[in-house]
């Protein structure tokens, strides 16, 4: 099997898992927003996702690849939750990005990508009593979702000048949401039940972004993205079409002698687009979420730049739908990364750990600890 | 390098495999589309539609024979007849006349009320001209005490299985089978006990075996006595039993099952359209019937009412259907109260596509073959009408955001 089929094999099976990151509050809505980011970036808290050609946030980005590029990631993760009604540890895995780059011009790269965009996994263990026939009886629910929206990219990056360089990306916003709803009763006499339902999602979108360094050693780096109504489905049959919300992010990176990198981005997404249309089908509604990373890299020997550079990084987000009325939820989350090189840079592995706490003000908490492997191959 | 993809590749698939998603929660807080909601609805059945229909299970194939003393459940009686006794028996390939030395009659207990002590099956020789159509004033008038036979005392301890009467008196051996019965004989059963109470004893058509009698026989002009001893066995042939309250003149507006021959009655219903709709989940899915009459038995032989769909409705001879059954164990203690068997099966096979009709039978099991004749009320009552109790649910509302 050659080297290409490889990993067109490992895309195909790993875009089918894109998204797995269940939450408490991933419960509402399209669930919990997710920043499409390998795991060099995630080992920066984030900060670089703008300039980060491994990632699939700025199309402007993949200017600097200079060869064919595939690139994946996995993240097991691991969280207690709480909420008003209990305690539980959990723990899943998730494949937040799939990304393939590489130069098809003097002047043109191109990129092909599979990301998490949202994900709305996530089980609740619920018990009740209900009056059944006028006697009552226990109930056991279990509901179960998993799923969510993936993000199918197609980028193209132009190189103007060795300091300025613009892209574009076409998006398809597809996936599916299954719901599996699980009763037992404790009267006998009544059945078990399990219900399921899928929703599915399609939707267009379109980015543009740029990168420039107008000063020697500082870069900067923006995007702009509109996202089409999102088609939303019941079972194949169309239900309605949820606005998505326009994204827009900007970036610095600094290079701050021969072994620093440090660098940010803030970010700010339009949801409370979609306030009226989750109000009026009986939802909480949505809000404008902004968020703030920043992160540095630190080489270790400047003669090999790509061996176990130490990354750090801080995030902050606010979450836009409220899981409980009048709740607004927000993470942080710290990270620290690695990585190496192998064969003559032609493979690459790159590690983060990072620690999140997400909170909201009716009572929801969060922590999760997760662990990021990238691997990079440039055939 | 490719071993290395490969490697990679493997190790991220079989990670995801393994998670644990659940956390603690409650609705409406947690749940996007809130609880499924649990609703209940009463389906009566279609009015004037209910009828008992009877001839199901003739008198040639009773399960068991009925024999009671005093109970609230009616007065059964018995009887057996068997075929001819051989006058001679075969040794050495020639034919030979015996002298008998004894007879052991064995009866099969099917089921008794093994809470009554000092229970006494008592055999009456009655006349060989019985059949089905005897009716049980006659049988009761000829059980006198002068055809008595003897009797067997049923160990306490016995709840089912052989009983037998050995009897080695001349006299009574002698008067067993008059020669001018021609080696015919026909026993008749009473039973007595400490208390009221029945029983149930096997038959010819049930499974579990008929009645029957051993001769045992010494060859004349025989000597060898190994070869001088023999046996004389006969299985009954013909059998049924008769009770005083049998249903001879049924009420138009009653509905009855079992007896012999067996009633069955046909039910009728028009499901509400929400309960057809394949979003919606049957929970639990009752029939309710009430008694015209307390269910009255034995205690300790359970009877039940057999509940089961049609494959098309053309009244009495509709054919059951497959998959389509339900069972309902018939309570002890003369209860009055409302009856109610859970059908969801059943209904479960009256939505969706190929739905049997909304149309039952039911019955009585053992049919044929119990104590109980349970009457229920129709729906030309003014109260107390076949229904259906379904409990349903509906599916929480995933969509909502």
């Amino acid at each position: 099997m050659t080297r290409a089929r490889l990993v067109l094999l490992a895309l195909v099976l790993l875009a089918s898992r894109a998204g797995a990151q269940a939450s408490e509050f991933g419960t509402r809505a399209l669930g919990l927003p997710v920043l499409p980011l390998g795991a060099r970036a995630q080992g920066m808290g984030g900060g670089i996702a703008l300039f980060d050609p491994e990632n699939s946030l700025n199309p402007a980005a993949i200017w600097i690849t200079q060869r064919g590029t595939a690139t994946f990631s996995v993240r097991q993760y691991w969280r207690t939750s709480e909420n008003p009604f209990g305690i539980a540890d959990g723990n899943d895995t998730q494949f937040p990005l799939v990304m393939v780059t590489g130069p098809i011009g003097p002047r043109w790269d191109f990129g092909v990508s599979v990301s998490a965009y949202s994900d709305r996994t996530f089980a609740l263990a619920l018990a009740d009593t209900i009056d059944i026939r006028e006697t009552p009886v226990g109930l056991n629910d279990t509901l179960i979702s998993k799923g969510g929206v993936n993000d199918i990219q197609v980028a193209a990056a132009y190189t103007v000048s060795s300091r300025l360089s613009f892209g574009i990306g076409l998006h398809v916003l597809t996936g599916t949401n299954r719901f599996e709803y699980r009763r037992v009763f404790s009267d006998s006499s009544y059945v078990p039940v399990r219900i399921k339902n899928e929703l599915s999602f399609s939707g267009p979108g379109i980015s543009a972004g740029f990168t420039a360094e107008p000063i020697k050693r500082v870069r900067l780096a923006g995007m702009a993205r509109w996202d089409g109504d999102l088609a939303f489905y019941k079972d194949s049959t169309k239900l309605s079409e949820i606005p998505m919300p326009l994204t827009f992010a900007g970036g610095i990176e600094v290079a701050a002698g021969d072994r620093l990198i440090l660098a940010g981005h803030g970010l700010y997404r339009t949801w409370s687009a979609a306030d009226d249309w989750i109000k009026e089908r009986g939802g909480l509604g949505a809000e404008n979420a902004a968020e703030a990373a920043f992160g540095l890299e630190w080489t270790r020997n400047t003669r090999k730049p790509f061996k176990f550079p130490l990354r750090a990084g801080v995030r902050y987000a606010q979450l836009p739908y409220p899981i409980i009325a009048g709740s607004r939820g927000s993470e942080v989350q710290v990270s620290l990364g690695t990585g190496f090189r192998f064969t003559a840079n032609r493979g690459s592995v790159d590690f983060a750990i990072e620690r999140a706490w997400r909170d909201d003000d009716a009572g929801l908490k969060e922590k999760s600890f997760m662990f990021t492997f990238g691997v990079g191959i440039r055939p | 390098m490719s071993r290395w993809i490969l490697f990679l590749a493997s190790v991220l698939v079989l990670a995801g495999c393994e998670e644990e998603l659940t956390v603690p929660g409650q609705c409406p807080e947690l749940c996007p589309g809130g609880q499924p909601v649990v609703l209940d609805t009463i389906v009566y059945a279609t009015e004037g539609s209910d009828t008992a229909f009877f001839g199901y299970s003739d008198r040639r194939s009773v399960g068991s024979l009925l024999i009671s003393d005093g109970i609230a459940a009616g007065e059964a009686r018995a009887w057996v007849r068997f075929p001819r006794r051989s006058d001679s028996v075969t040794v050495g390939g020639i034919t030979r006349g015996y002298t008998v030395d004894s007879i052991v009659f064995a009866v099969n207990l099917v089921a008794r009320d093994t809470l009554v002590p000092g229970l006494k099956l008592i055999f009456h020789r009655v006349p060989l001209t019985w059949d089905t159509l005897t009716a049980f004033t006659e049988v009761e008038a000829a059980l006198r005490s002068d055809a008595i036979i003897d009797s067997i005392a049923v160990p306490d301890t016995l709840k089912s299985g052989s009983m037998r009467l050995l009897i080695t008196d001349s006299a009574t051996i002698a008067n067993l089978i008059p020669p001018g019965d021609s080696g015919l004989l026909a026993v008749g059963f009473r039973i007595r006990a400490s208390e009221p109470t029945g029983i149930r004893v096997g038959s010819v058509a049930g499974a579990s075996g008929a009645a029957s009698f051993a001769t045992f026989v010494k060859a004349t002009d025989v000597t060898d006595t190994t070869l001088q001893k023999q046996t004389v066995s006969v299985t009954a042939e013909e059998n049924f039993f008769v009770r005083n309250n049998d249903v001879t003149n049924p009420h138009p507006d009653l509905l009855y099952i079992g007896g012999v021959p067996s009633y069955r009655t046909i039910l009728r219903f028009v499901l509400p359209s929400i309960i057809k709709d394949s979003s919606v989940r049957l929970v639990r899915a009752t029939l309710e019937l009430t008694p015209a009459a307390p269910l009255t038995g034995v205690r300790g032989d359970r009877a039940a009412v057999d509940v089961v769909g049609v494959t098309k409705d053309i009244g009495a001879k509709s054919a059951p259907a497959q998959s389509a059954a339900a069972t309902g164990l018939i309570p002890e203690g003369g209860s009055t109260a409302l009856f109610g068997v859970d059908m969801r099966a059943v209904i479960e096979r009256m939505r969706g596509p190929n739905a049997l009709p909304s149309t039952v039978f039911i019955g009585l099991a053992p049919e044929g073959g119990s104590f109980y004749l349970p009457v229920f009320k129709s729906t030309r009552a003014a109260e107390g009408k076949p229904r259906l109790r379904l409990t349903y649910m509906q599916p929480s509302v995933v969509e909502r955001p």
